[in-house]
């Protein structure tokens, strides 16, 4: 149960290939005791493959584990929890409809290894003892000061809340080494402080690796960094000698300049106009309340937030696909209220969804059937309902150049293409439809550098056409590159619009967090 | 590896076959029945003669009907099971038609087979507007609808319905029989054939069904829409269809090839209305519907395969072979369990990339050596 | 009047006992996330097998208790063997479970149906295990006939309820079973073999489903046919749905339901020949459609990975 302590972990040439990318390549690092490594790179570079591989949920096709010189080989979770190495997931593994102390019942259970003798074994697996494992939550919870509700149900707790639960967790687990995936990504930048005050504390008595790509928290927290890309190592060094301009360079592999709203053109009449907007969650919650916004043309604003304050159903609402309580939505002077997603389109909506590959395609389906999806109905694509596959093979085939979309045919489904090209075939049907406004989530999510670039230029240029835009997002710097004003959400209400020359990081953060009087 | 992916994909295909056939093998023995002879009473028998071949097409028409409408459903999400109460209502209402309706002749024969149609739509939509409604599972109400329309066939059978001439004595309550025009003529009938040629013409309704059925779903908006919220209803509503809506047409379109196929039953083989007249093609529908790769032109040749099996299997015993009918369940259920593990096995390409980077290391290391 | 209600439920508690052996076997699938619509096919094998031994040792005649125990026991391990098969399809190669289910459940009910007229054919029966008579407890009036003259298998069904609901949520199997089918993904991230977990869920599952159908073969109709099972495979599954996996509300439906087909014949029994009976036996194929229309979605109760394949690697 208890795992000697680690003093140190080498991997060595490990190589990890998925169909068609090879995720992680002839990769080697180590890690001392009391070390805390930030493994830095962006989204798809492999960071995360190769900790699942760390962990033992993949097994790697090339390459070694060493722990304190020994190697290792680890099938499953369980063996690398066996020497004492944990993770917290970047989506929280925790079981929402078992409470706290079985969630961590259900690892400890596997900790514990075969019990000698018949008897015991059957006894051990007739009873699950769950207070031995409340009094063990107990003790650890106090030891760090990760204040925890052992009888809690996972559904009922906060995002922040649930962090605590991993790391409590992954402690109550024995870990003596923690890997923790994105720990702030769904974290105000208060709470986020807070964390990194918290595993400071705890790299004391710990190793820790942890991944991001927010250069602050890397800065703030490490002492040696290692830098992914495409799959490759591509430096390894001490924090302490490099600037965030150069690990920031050597993360995108090139100086990347994001567009930046530069335009001064003066915005158009109010264009989508929320009143008193009331809007029920999943849960029966009432997500937004009382969501006062205006959006004019030509106006790009952006919605500031930590995920899970109202956005999606924001976003739901005005696009029709959630039924709301009360309030007024109007877009160009006509009401969205009670409109079927099909009227609310007709009217000039445009979507990119937050959830791309499952909401924004139809994933078996050929690029050039998705490409059409709003407009299978009107000419030239259909004419008495029956569908023209000339034109539809025409328009692939623009808007295949125009937006860039790379592809080796547009019949093939468009599920099969990468998360960039996806997006432009979103964009690409969202545009040439002529919107008068567009709502945009998250639209550069999971995206490399280069077809961010790409995104942001269009919306860019759709602003300047004098469509009005909503653009939803976390990322503090899409957000203040693009948008002309910005509004913070919290709890499902506005909590203050600023001008694009009144706001910064740290004021939307504040205000993110729920501070008002700034 | 250049075409690594169509040899990958036979390969599993062949795989699958062998498999199958190596169950069956199996179980034949453990039946005591002589492999040999038994796969060539079910495959070869039904071609020895023109009248087992008539037999083979007529069992191949409410099997491509049923099929092709397994399709649409399963196409736009929702999984029919619920084709033989679909099939059991078309043919009630056809044969409810066919002897109070009054109309004879050709354009008898043609309003028997809308109105049953219609009643298959009718039953298939209910399925729909629940799942759509209320998010019932189609895959549970389906079933149940079956055993209810099988209720009230046979309560119409017993009592409205039922031929005066049986009422009170012992024999299977059945209806009297229709009018000899409202039947489907056999074949040897409508051209100057061969006396063997005596499927009846059913088979034209149901090819014509097919292609119907294809241009419907492939070359109209309404089929797109379908395709589309079976394919992703999240992206479907998100993209301005009414998932529900296009889900209860789906259920319709499905229940009329129902429908239709349980009348064309009726008015080509059985003539009048009888207790246990589906066979079972509610089920082997979907079977057929997963071989033909749920599209409606590949299920023709997958009916016309299943027939075939089925025809041998029901002539099993007559070849003195000592293994019974439901065998043909057997197969179903297994050729079923293989398609859809072998579909994800093809379709993936994790497991095909594993393969192929296992066979390359083979192929490089008997290079090596 | 009394009398009528007495033959009612005297009739229509064991005749829940098959749907509930087979809905608490579907709960203990469910939970670890596998939608088994084959149960039907698994209970229409058990039913054959649990009849068979008996048969071969004594023909239609009485055989020693040991004997039809022998039968269960068989009924039991080839529902398992089933179960494992399904498994091997929806967990191993990630099938879909509902089609998959339907395969499953012609491939049983075929196999069923065949084994039976090659191996004993004709409508010949086995003299099954008889109800018991409880001394004392059998002579309380009315409810002694009600509850106190059943089947040894009709209280064995019932034992079954604390005992599944005991391993779903007391034991360590059962955490991981319902953590298995609500988030697969956290059960393997903490080192649960989740395939493993439910291939043993599966076996368990579908071994209830094989006793189920054996009970239908030995205690309730004491013969085989092909329709023996009769859609009780499907009602069971619906009444998971309506027991919100729990087994104390699936035997609340499995005994609604078996009261409602009860009434059909204790209708009949009464001479009540009026009404026509085929109506009574939709009853309850209506009623699961009913009650399946209020059943509500509720968050936070059920499993919700129910029908999805995990695979850590394969990214589906």
């Amino acid at each position: 149960m208890t795992p000697e302590p680690i003093t140190s972990l080498r991997i060595e040439h490990i190589t990890k290939r998925f169909p068609k990318i090879v995720a992680c390549s002839d990769i080697s690092l180590s890690v001392g005791k009391s070390d805390v490594l930030a493994l830095v790179g962006e989204n798809g570079a492999g960071k995360t493959t190769l900790m699942n591989i760390l962990m033992g949920l993949y097994t790697p096709d090339e390459g070694k584990i060493f722990i304190n010189n020994k190697p290792v080989v680890f099938n499953s979770p369980s063996d690398a929890f066996a020497v004492g190495i944990g993770m917290v997931h970047q989506q929280y593994m925790l079981v929402p409809n078992l409470t706290v102390t079985e969630n961590i019942a259900l690892g400890m259970n596997q900790l514990t290894g075969k019990a000698k003798g018949l008897v015991e074994r059957f006894k051990r697996g007739l009873r699950l003892d769950l207070d031995a494992v409340r009094r063990h939550i107990v003790a650890i919870s106090e030891h760090y000061g990760l204040a925890v509700d052992p009888d809690a149900y996972i559904w009922q707790l906060s995002v922040g809340e649930q962090q605590r639960v991993e790391l409590v967790k992954t402690l109550c687990f024995g870990a003596k080494f923690l890997i923790l995936d994105e720990p702030t990504s769904a974290l105000t930048p208060q709470e986020t402080d807070e964390l990194i005050e918290l595993l400071r504390r705890m790299s004391r008595e710990l190793s820790i690796i942890f991944i991001s790509h927010k250069l602050a928290e890397v800065k703030a927290l490490s002492n040696k960094v290692a830098i992914l890309r495409g799959g490759k190592l591509v430096f390894r060094g001490n924090t302490a000698d490099h600037s965030s301009a150069d690990i920031a360079a050597l993360m995108t592999g090139h100086e990347v300049y994001l567009p930046i709203n530069q335009s001064s053109k003066a915005p158009g009449n109010p264009l989508l106009v929320v009143r008193d907007l009331f809007v029920r969650g999943d849960r029966g919650n009432m997500a937004i309340s009382k969501l006062n916004l205006t959006v004019r043309a030509g106006e790009i604003v952006g919605l500031a937030g930590v995920s899970g304050n109202g956005q999606r159903e924001l976003a739901e609402a005005l696009t029709g696909l959630r039924t709301i309580e009360a309030g007024k939505i109007e877009l160009d002077g006509v009401s969205l209220v009670g409109k079927s997603p099909k009227q609310i389109i007709a009217q000039g909506m445009g979507y990119v969804p937050e959830e791309r590959n499952i909401e924004g395609i139809v994933p078996s389906m050929s690029i050039k059937e998705n490409l059409v999806l709003k407009d299978i109905t009107s000419a030239p694509f259909s004419r008495l309902n029956i569908i023209s596959n000339a034109a539809i093979d025409k328009n692939a085939d623009d808007m295949r150049e125009r937006f860039d979309i790379r592809c080796s045919s547009v019949a093939v489904a468009a599920g099969s293409l990468s998360g960039g090209n996806i997006q432009k075939v979103i964009l690409a049907r969202e545009i040439s439809r002529k919107p008068k406004f567009l709502i945009a989530v998250y639209p550069i999510r999971g995206l490399d550098m280069g077809a961010a670039e790409f995104i942001h230029k269009q919306l860019l240029a759709l602003r300047d056409q004098g469509v009005g835009i909503l653009l939803i997002s976390e990322e503090l710097e899409e957000i203040l590159n693009l948008s002309d004003r910005i509004a913070v959400i919290f709890k499902g209400n506005i909590a203050r619009t600023l001008g694009h020359d009144e706001a910064t990081q740290r004021k939307l953060g504040m205000m993110m967090a729920g501070v008002k009087d700034i | 590896m250049k075409h690594f992916k169509l040899y990958y994909t036979i390969g599993v295909i062949a795989l699958c076959v062998v498999l199958t056939l190596a169950i069956a093998s199996l179980i034949l023995a453990v039946l005591g029945a002589n492999v040999l002879d038994t796969f060539w009473v079910i495959f070869c028998y039904p071609f020895t003669t023109l009248k087992n071949f008539s037999g083979v097409i007529n069992i191949m028409t409410p099997l491509t009907i049923v099929g092709v409408g397994i399709c649409v459903a399963y196409r736009s999400g929702i999984i029919n099971i619920g084709g033989e109460g679909q099939m059991v209502i078309g043919l009630l209402c056809g044969i409810v038609f066919a002897l109070y309706g009054g109309i004879t002749g050709p354009l008898g024969l043609v309003l028997t087979l809308l109105v049953g149609m219609a009643g298959g739509a009718l039953w298939g939509s209910l399925p729909g507007i629940l799942k759509a409604k209320f998010g019932v599972s189609e895959l549970l109400s389906t079933v149940m609808f079956n055993y209810i329309a099988t209720q009230l066939y046979s309560y119409c059978l017993r009592v409205p319905l039922l031929d005066p001439a049986v009422a009170g004595g012992s024999g299977d309550p059945q209806t009297v029989k229709l009018d000899n025009s409202l039947w489907l003529p056999r074949f040897n009938e409508l051209f100057p054939v061969d006396k063997g040629f005596r499927f009846h013409a059913g088979i034209f309704v149901a090819l014509v069904m097919a292609v119907i059925i294809f241009l419907f779903m492939w070359k109209t908006t309404a089929g797109f829409k379908m395709r589309a919220a079976g394919a992703s209803d999240r992206a479907a509503r998100y993209g301005g269809i009414s998932v529900s809506r296009y889900l209860v047409l789906a259920m319709i379109v499905s229940g009329a090839c129902c429908g239709l196929a349980g009348t064309v039953e009726i008015l080509g083989v059985h003539h009048r209305g009888l207790g246990n007249c589906t066979g079972g093609y509610g089920f082997s529908g979907i079977v057929v519907a997963l071989f033909g790769g749920l599209h409606p032109l590949g299920v023709i040749p997958a009916a016309f395969f299943f027939s075939v099996i089925s025809f041998g299997c029901s002539a099993l015993q007559i070849n003195k072979i000592p293994v019974p009918s439901n065998m043909i369940d057997v197969l179903q259920g297994l050729v079923i369990l293989v398609i859809v593990a072998a579909k994800l096995i093809i379709s993936s390409p994790y497991l095909m990339d594993r393969a192929q980077r296992r066979v390359e290391a083979m192929l490089g290391k008997k290079e090596a050596a | 009047m009394l009398d009528f209600i007495v033959l009612f439920i005297t009739v229509g508690i064991p005749l829940s006992s098959a749907l509930l052996l087979a809905s608490l076997g579907e709960t203990v699938n469910q939970r670890s996330g596998i939608f088994n619509l084959g149960c039907e096919g698994v209970m229409s094998m058990g039913a054959f097998v649990g009849m068979m031994i008996p048969y071969m040792v004594g023909g239609s005649g009485t055989v020693p208790w040991y004997v039809n125990l022998a039968g269960l026991v068989a009924a039991a391990i080839v529902g398992a063997l089933m179960g494992l098969l399904f498994g091997v399809v929806v967990i191993k190669f990630c099938a879909p479970q509902g089609i998959a289910g339907i395969g499953m459940q012609l491939f049983g009910m075929g196999l069923a149906g065949t084994f039976y007229r090659h191996f004993i054919g004709g409508a010949e029966g086995v003299a099954g295990i008889n109800a018991i008579h409880i001394p004392i407890l059998g002579d309380i009036p009315y409810l002694g006939k009600m509850l106190f003259n059943c089947n040894p298998m009709v209280y064995f069904s019932f034992l079954m309820v604390p005992v599944v609901a005991y391993i779903l949520f007391k034991t360590p199997w059962g955490l991981r079973v319902r953590a298995c089918g609500t988030m697969p993904r956290a059960a393997d991230s903490m080192g649960i073999n989740v395939a493993r977990t439910r291939y043993q869920a599966l076996a368990f599952g579908s071994a209830m489903a094989g006793l189920a159908g054996a009970y239908l073969s030995l205690c309730q109709a004491k013969i085989f046919t092909d329709t023996l099972v009769g859609g009780r495979g499907f009602i069971a599954v619906a009444l998971v749905y309506f027991g919100r996996w729990s087994p104390l509300g699936v035997m609340g439906g499995a005994l609604l339901f078996s009261l409602a087909q009860a009434l059909q014949l204790a209708v009949q029994a009464y001479g009540l020949t009026a009404f026509p009976y085929e109506f009574l036996v939709m009853l309850p194929y209506a009623l699961v459609i009913v009650v399946l229309i209020f059943v509500g979605k509720s968050k936070h109760v059920g499993p919700a990975m129910l029908g999805k394949p995990f695979n850590r690697e394969m990214r589906i």
